[in-house]
């Protein structure tokens, strides 16, 4: 069966799979949405084509004739006659009929390329919005210019509305049922549909963000710490409005602090999704989930963190975290990658027995003390994976009893000893490929395979990593093998599940020829597998390995969109539309960086996509997002400004407490803020960012846990309480973020003072409704009678929970 | 005059004019229809806190629950084998004084689920009869494949209306935006006590494990100087530093401050209670889970509570079926301690429970022994003192495999169907919000194409 028989089956299943399951829908809903919101948008008459099914029979291919010939002066009168315009050509019955919108749904994530034909305000979504396809971003969905150049027009009726753009922009002709097609008079109802459309009048346009607020969420993302006077004056315009071009040149040079390295490490952590849940490698390594352990545990997770540090650092090509070798690597993490290189011993139960030099890390720790799990997990250093699949070093065998296990274990201290000495800039050779973020032993182990599986979960992930996308059933990039790697008993040609199969499928053998599917160690196939592919989402590459299948996505045209919308989403608390026009420009300067990672976080959070804010309720502008500020930015910003605090008070030097860790409480506090996390399948971060109960007392209760330890009289403390005014200053500022020699700096300052004031003064309220009164009375007669740290303290626990510190947009 | 301060009008929200435009800014509500909420309460039955067990790793309750046992179907079915499952592993799971073991899995019981006799795996049979006799199994169809499809499936592929008719919505936020204001809890969106990555009008939720909320619980109002007059403090500094904001700034900064506020009110309305509640709660497990969300619907703190469940979860690789014993017989575990606790706080009446599930798994094993994805049978588990219990939808095999036929909404039965049988995770979801008492013209508004099966009232 050919490629095209393949897609020809797929689409033929698919739409009568989803003409049975959602035939009710495709005629109910899609009328109510569609027709109420375009006859709205286009001024009544617009979705109408003005003529009927039989008056386009005979129409003319050729598109300004197919144009001249609809009937528009039908019914001009606007009289109904029972057989009006609007009961055949209405653009929601158009879509409906013709199976568009089973794919193209509210939710086009999973199988409608991103393309939502069903929800509100079509044409503001549309008109002049660019494809989704890599290959054809130069072209529009919508184009009211030249209708006939839309990509919508293109796509369901190619042969009348010839391709503006070469080869490389390719689609499937819509709907996806190569047997069947958009019948004339629906093309040309779609088409004076489109020539009635006006430029849509943004309903929400964005306006220049305040320069206080905006200045102050980017340095509390990008560095934790609080905007100085000098810094918000340099960023201001006349009327307080942020400048752009000036907060460019600030974000630069916070970027290059220590504190903004951490914060980058955060941000690659999420997007390198190499943090599994619970840290068990049982399948790899058997044995790791002892406190012990806890060394290899660190190292698996910041091996590929620290190699994309190396590669941001070095302003390479950030799209070398896909096929790089050159990874950082400690001693510990050198005898783990060896220990993977051989096979796991099995029991005839199936059982991995421990106490193995084979199978259990644990046992090269503790039993000889071959690995020192402090010393050889510190030494971090850059060393060539070779992959040499004949290598014969450290190789083991596959029985207890085995003489070449023997000899393994005899050598054991020698095999640390030699890993030991591998330089800095050295390397050593690999019985198993490892290559780039997706063949760590932290993401093997964060998207566990297994037999059935087959590797599907890790390449699916490596796909959602890389470019943001996943496999579709519409997915026509053309295919570069026959289908000899696809299950054609489970995953059989016609099926749903075949259209994304017929990708993923061909890629599987890229690793299933390398890694074992139970526990992702080296692996020889007991058979020879079927050539791979590299065929995705508008990007076809011929591979034969899986270093060539990395290159492949390594080239993936929707690499930098992919990571502009990561970092816009990690910036903004927004899940920022790929197709947006500032993203799209912002991934083109990427690109022309040479992709340099720390050049896009420079431009990015000084864009537009950061900085504009809205008014609107409901506004889907990125940059107006208020959110809670979730656990990795609130816990940084708390240590980054008491350590600013402890500065300002002329100890530097000093240690600063981390309030999120502070205590065993402070932990489980900490924790429960609510943190950014990746999700399988999922192309966006989960981010919880509304303030709920829970959330409101996981910050009071951190404040408040922390407050003994923030506030003491003893020299650990960051404020010692021997100068209460000097504390409440540096609250103020450093803490609450209002930059000294402000308007509000004064005004705040005051503030805490009163309340301070209020604290310490005595004798006691006789209960907290006199106590509530005394706040507002001009002449207060009691108060709490506390002593001055007491004081101090609750002011500590009111400015570390404010909402300029717990909210990132205020 | 005494001033009226900013606290004394939070402390009273929960009936206050202040607390419907708070939550008309916090759920996009309209007031008029925060105020007229209750009008609709009464002509579908009394609502409930409803409590969803979620599960992205597809259940086999399809494989243990009614039909899986039936006559003539043992080939179609392949069960645990005591002889094979790892004894050491599961052991045995005492249930209602009933010592539980993987042999109860292997064989099926008749007994009996409302006014009906069904076979079933013979587990089933240590939940004692009060339970069983409001229990209810809906067979369907998720018409899903793969795990990442979960969030789409919480729509039902699109089919639950958001809000207003905008965009889709996950079915527990649904529900929670429909049930809030009439059941009049604390917060309005769904709390996540395990579940994976759900979300309410697209903002994702957060999720608190038993022992957090437990912790955060005892952490309110820990302040120097008692609670109260850090409360007066906090709150005279927020009137003073944001009264700009509150007055000029974006509705983003509006609706972010007035969460703040209501949130920190809320916490101190739920705080000392739950502590108490959650007394005996020592570990995050399922049970825990469940045991937790009955607590919190004593105390009406959300409209909808969120826990995981497992019947053995993604078990492709469960070669010997231990983990898919193990999980059911703890799993049946968890649902008698939801009820005993549920009759023990007095909330039997008030709260609806139902089952979640991105697809079933085969009722066959495949070559590792395990099960693949079905997203042609799941069996949902419905648990309700107003619900007759007994069993919806049935199973067809001739295709070679089971599946879930459609739905015959009158007698709850596949014979004579109205509802077919791609559509009936429509069907499940809108029943469910019949169950949990949303009033039929909202059901039709938020899925359309749903019906009610009404044969279980």
């Amino acid at each position: 069966m050919s490629v095209k028989d393949e897609y020809k089956a797929i689409a033929a299943y698919d739409a009568r799979w989803r003409s049975i399951a959602n035939a009710s829908r495709l005629s109910r809903d899609l009328s109510r949405h569609l027709a109420v919101g375009l006859v709205a948008l286009a001024a009544g008459s617009a979705t109408s084509c003005g003529g009927r099914p039989g008056d386009a029979g005979g129409m003319d291919t050729d598109s300004e004739t197919a144009t001249d010939s609809a009937p528009n002066d039908n019914d001009s009168d606007g009289s109904d006659d029972g057989d009006s315009a609007a009961d055949w050509c209405d653009v929601s019955e158009v879509l409906a009929r013709n199976a568009c919108l089973s794919c193209h749904s509210e939710t086009p994530e999973f199988n409608g390329g991103g393309l939502d034909l069903v929800s509100d305000g079509l044409a503001e979504r549309l008109v002049g919005r660019p494809s989704n396809n890599p290959g054809c971003a130069q072209s529009v969905i919508i184009d009211i210019d030249t209708p006939q150049a839309s990509l919508l027009l293109q796509t369901i009726a190619p042969e009348r509305y010839a391709p503006v753009e070469g080869e490389q922009c390719q689609f499937a002709p819509m709907p996806l049922l190569s047997d069947a097609t958009v019948p004339p008079e629906d093309v040309t109802c779609i088409e004076e549909w489109i020539r009635g459309l006006e430029e849509p009048v943004p309903v929400d346009p964005p306006v220049p963000g305040d320069a206080f607020v905006v200045a102050s969420k980017v340095k509390y993302l990008l560095h934790g710490g609080a905007i100085t006077n000098d810094e918000l004056l340099q960023v201001s315009d006349d009327d307080g409005k942020i400048v752009n071009d000036a907060l460019e040149t600030l974000v630069a040079e916070w970027m290059t602090t220590p504190e903004f390295r951490a914060k980058r490490r955060q941000f690659l952590e999420l997007t390198l999704q190499q943090d599994p849940s619970d840290g068990n490698y049982f399948y790899q390594f058997r044995n790791t989930k002892n406190l012990s352990m806890k060394p290899f545990r660190d190292n698996f997770r910041m091996s590929m963190i620290r190699t994309a540090e190396r590669i941001v650092d070095d302003e390479e090509d950030f799209r070398s975290i896909i096929t790089t070798n050159e990874w950082e690597v400690t001693t510990l993490l050198l005898g783990a990658l060896k220990m993977a290189d051989n096979p796991m011993i099995l029991k005839s139960s199936g059982i991995w027995p421990k106490g193995n030099y084979n199978n259990d890390l644990r046992s090269l720790v503790n039993s000889e003390g071959f690995y020192d799990s402090d010393l050889d997990s510190k030494v971090w250093r850059t060393v060539t994976l070779v992959h040499n699949p004949d290598s014969t070093h450290m190789l083991s065998g596959t029985k207890l009893d085995d003489p070449l296990y023997l000899e393994y274990e005899a050598n054991a201290q020698e095999h640390a000893q030699y890993l030991r000495s591998i330089p800095d800039g050295g390397s050593v050779e690999l019985r198993a490929p490892r290559i780039g973020f997706f063949t760590t032993p932290a993401f093997f182990q964060t998207w566990i395979t297994n037999d059935d599986n087959d590797f599907r979960v890790t390449i699916n992930q490596a796909m959602l990593v890389a470019t943001g996308r996943s496999f579709s059933p519409g997915d026509i990039t053309p295919i570069n093998t026959d289908m000899s790697a696809i299950d054609l008993d489970v995953f059989p040609v016609g099926s749903e599940c075949h259209g994304c199969h017929k990708n993923m499928d061909r890629m599987l053998t890229a690793f299933s020829a390398n890694y074992d599917p139970i526990n992702s160690r080296q692996h020889f196939p007991e058979q020879t597998v079927p050539q791979p592919d590299f065929s995705f989402q508008g990007h076809s590459v011929p591979v034969d390995s899986i270093q060539t299948w990395a290159e492949a996505l390594a080239s993936h045209p929707n690499f930098a969109r992919a990571w502009v919308v990561k970092l816009c989403q990690w910036g903004t608390s927004a899940k920022c539309d790929p197709l947006d026009p500032r993203v799209v420009a912002l991934a083109t300067d990427f690109e022309e960086s040479g992709f340099r990672l720390n050049y896009l976080f420079e431009k990015f959070f000084a864009s537009r996509l950061m900085t504009d804010t809205s008014y609107m309720e409901g506004t889907e502008v990125p940059g107006a997002r208020v959110s809670i500020a979730r656990q990795g930015h609130f816990c940084h910003a708390a240590h980054t400004r008491l350590k600013a605090a402890l500065a300002a008070q002329g100890e530097a030097e000093k240690s600063a407490a981390n309030v999120c860790s502070i205590s065993d409480e402070a932990d489980i506090l900490g924790s429960s803020i609510p943190d950014d996390t990746f999700g399988r399948g999922e192309s966006y971060l989960h981010q919880p960012r509304d303030m709920g109960p829970f959330t409101a007392v996981s910050f009071e209760g951190l404040c408040s846990t922390s407050a003994p330890f923030v506030v003491a009289s003893n020299n650990k403390a960051v404020f010692r309480g021997d100068d209460p005014e000097q504390v409440l200053d540096v609250m103020t500022y450093q803490v609450l973020g209002f930059p000294e020699g402000s308007e509000q700096y004064t005004t705040q300052r005051e503030l805490l003072q009163d309340l301070y004031d209020t604290q310490i003064r005595g004798p006691a309220c006789a209960d907290s409704a006199v106590f509530e009164s005394t706040l507002t009375s001009d002449q207060p007669q009691c108060g709490l009678d506390l002593s001055a740290i007491e004081a101090l303290q609750n002011i500590w626990t009111i400015a570390c929970q404010s909402p300029s510190m717990i909210g990132v947009g205020l | 005059m005494k001033r009226f301060s900013r606290r004394q009008m939070l402390s009273g929200m929960t009936k206050s004019g202040l607390a419907l435009s708070l939550r008309s800014a916090i759920t996009g509500l309209p007031m008029s229809f925060l105020l007229t909420g209750k009008a609709h309460a009464a002509d579908d039955g009394e609502p409930k806190i409803t409590i969803l067990s979620c599960s992205g790793a597809g259940e086999a309750v399809n494989v243990c629950g009614p039909g899986s046992f039936a006559p003539g179907l043992e080939s179609y079915f392949e069960h645990p084998r005591a002889n094979e499952v790892d004894a050491g592993d599961v052991g045995t799971v005492m249930v209602n004084g009933m010592s539980l073991t993987a042999e109860h899995l292997e064989h099926g019981a008749e007994m009996s689920l409302g006014d009906r006799s069904v076979t079933m795996a013979a587990a089933w049979e240590a939940l004692p009869a009060d339970l069983r006799e409001h229990l209810l199994f809906f067979h369907h169809r998720t018409n899903a494949g793969i795990h990442p499809q979960f969030p789409t499936v919480l729509t039902a592929h699109g089919g639950v209306q958001g809000m207003g008719g905008r965009g889709a919505e996950q079915l527990p936020s649904a529900i929670a935006q429909e049930t809030a204001d009439i059941l009049d809890t604390t917060t309005t969106t769904p709390f996540v006590l395990g579940g994976g990555a759900l979300s309410s009008e697209g903002a994702p939720l957060p999720i608190y494990a038993p022992m957090q909320a437990k912790m955060l619980a005892s952490s309110v109002g820990n302040a120097v100087g008692g609670p109260e007059n850090f409360g007066a403090l906090y709150d005279h500094y927020i009137d003073q530093t944001y009264a700009q904001v509150k007055s000029s700034g974006t509705a983003e900064q509006k609706k972010f401050l007035a969460q703040h506020a209501s949130s920190r009110a809320q916490a101190t309305e739920f705080g000392e209670n739950l502590v108490q509640l959650l007394e005996g709660i020592t570990d995050d497990s399922i049970e825990s889970q469940l045991r937790t969300a009955v607590a919190m619907a004593k105390l009406k703190l959300a409209p909808v509570i969120v826990t995981n469940f497992s019947f053995g979860g993604d078990n492709h690789s469960d070669f010997d079926l231990t983990i898919e014993s193990n999980r059911t017989l703890h799993m049946i575990k968890a649902l008698d301690a939801l009820w005993q606790a549920a009759k023990s706080l007095d909330v039997a009446d008030d709260i609806l429970y139902a089952t979640l599930t991105v697809f079933g798994r085969d009722a066959t094993r495949g070559a590792k022994g395990g099960r693949g994805h079905h997203g042609a049978l799941c069996t949902g588990m419905v648990l309700g003192s107003h619900i007759q219990g007994g069993v919806v939808g049935e199973m067809d095999t001739s295709s070679g495999q089971a599946v879930a036929t459609g739905i015959n909404t009158g007698t709850g039965t596949g014979a004579d169907p109205d509802v077919p049988a791609e559509d009936t995770l429509h069907t499940y979801y809108k029943t469910l919000m019949l169950l949990a008492g949303v009033p039929a013209d909202r059901r039709d508004e938020r899925i359309p194409e749903g019906q009610d099966v009404t044969s279980m009232i």
